[in-house]
């Protein structure tokens, strides 16, 4: 949209991620677990149980040490923002990424893998976010279905899905798709 | 967020408050727009006002400031101001009357004894989304102006989420506030 459209039919605005910062930071979200910025509108969750902690804790050890093993510079993070345009600011479970800034969301370029844990969000993960993710060009995506005890492991984005996707059974090793010799085992899980 | 949510695992869009939206107007986030309002939560704009719209509301405006100066009603039309309707409503009605037109900040809800919406698109969008709003913050009349239709839609008596009461008259016609005692307005300018 610009500013020339004719407009006289409401439109619902969406937030920015300069507003969504004003907000966060006038107090606005205390008390709620979880905020993100989708597409212009602020999401969040107020609770998190330890079935989606404890998996998201595994893979996020698990995915730190492949990174340290792999020597390929990426790191693993956890529950940081990554910038994925003005109006997109989410806060995935789990990111890989190079060269994360220090103080500031780590741009949708330097990630590398992006997970997500669902236990009642799978719809939400595997239909909004996947689109999300795969139209920023977030070369990987993963979901881990706490309920369906899989992992829904996502590559090649192209437009606005993955031409790439195979699901592997918890307790099965991961391979990633898309980072040359990362790969995480799932026993424990 | 001061309201006690229920739990959610799942994400849920976040209501905006009066406040979120007032700290977001004055960091200048609206003002590529022309209008914005604050309705259940979100944020709506609009960037252009069409004729038939600005010059009913003018007429009307016209006529309402007419009537009430000749009854020495202590009520003034204001245009385009934000009403803080409730914690998570913050309108801006074509016209309100209200008996607290100076003062600082939003429009208190509890001076408010007329809405009126001018509608063109926004036929639909008036008649239930905004009636439904209107009607539960207690707003006692409610006119909506059907600038295509030539018809005025007056509603009152509100209960829950709806008005009990409804009547329409064609522009031209003389109106009758059904809730403000003596108030007659001549609608000839619009027809």
């Amino acid at each position: 949209m610009t500013v020339q459209d004719v407009i006289d039919l409401p439109r619902a605005y969406r937030l920015r991620v300069a507003d969504y910062r004003l907000l966060d930071e006038s107090g606005a979200f205390d008390g709620l677990a979880k905020t993100e910025l989708i597409e212009g509108v602020i999401v969040a969750v107020n609770a998190q149980y330890t079935a989606h902690a404890r998996v998201q804790k595994h893979l996020y050890r698990s995915l730190d040490l492949a990174c340290s093993a792999a020597g390929t510079g990426l790191e693993a993070w956890f529950e940081v923002s990554i910038a994925l345009g003005p109006d997109t600011l989410p806060q995935p479970d789990i990111v890989v990424a190079r060269n994360a800034p220090e103080n500031a969301a780590i741009p949708g370029e330097r990630v590398a893998l992006v997970v997500e844990i669902a236990d009642t969000t799978a719809k939400f993960d595997l239909g909004a976010k996947a689109r999300l993710y795969a139209s920023a060009g977030i070369p990987e995506y993963w979901v881990a279905d706490v309920n369906a005890r899989t992992i829904h492991q996502m590559w090649n984005p192209d437009g606005e899905a993955y031409a790439k996707r195979r699901e592997i059974a918890f307790g099965e090793p991961v391979g990633a798709m898309s980072i040359e010799g990362l790969s995480v085992a799932t026993t424990s899980l | 967020m001061t309201e006690l949510l229920p739990l959610n695992t799942s994400p849920l869009p976040v209501k905006l408050r009066v406040e979120d939206y007032l700290l977001l107007d004055e960091s200048g986030a609206f003002e590529p727009y022309r209008r914005t309002e604050l309705l259940e939560g979100e944020i709506y704009f609009v960037n252009a006002q069409l004729r038939p719209r600005a010059l009913a509301k003018a007429e009307l405006y016209d006529a309402l400031r007419d009537a009430l100066r000749a009854m020495t009603s202590p009520l003034r039309p204001l245009t385009e101001a934000s009403v803080a309707l409730s914690a998570h409503d913050a309108p801006e009605p074509d016209i309100v009357l209200t008996s607290e037109p100076k003062g600082e900040g939003l429009i208190p809800l509890h001076s408010v004894a007329l809405v009126i919406e001018i509608a063109d698109t926004t036929l639909s969008g008036d008649m239930k989304r905004k009636a439904a709003i209107y009607a539960r913050a207690g707003v006692a009349e409610y006119w909506v102006t059907d600038v295509s239709a030539k018809v005025i839609h007056q509603m009152w008596a509100p209960e829950d989420d709806a008005y009990g009461q409804q009547r329409e008259a064609a522009f031209g016609q003389r109106m009758t506030a059904a809730t403000i005692a003596g108030l007659t307005v001549e609608t000839g300018g619009l027809a």
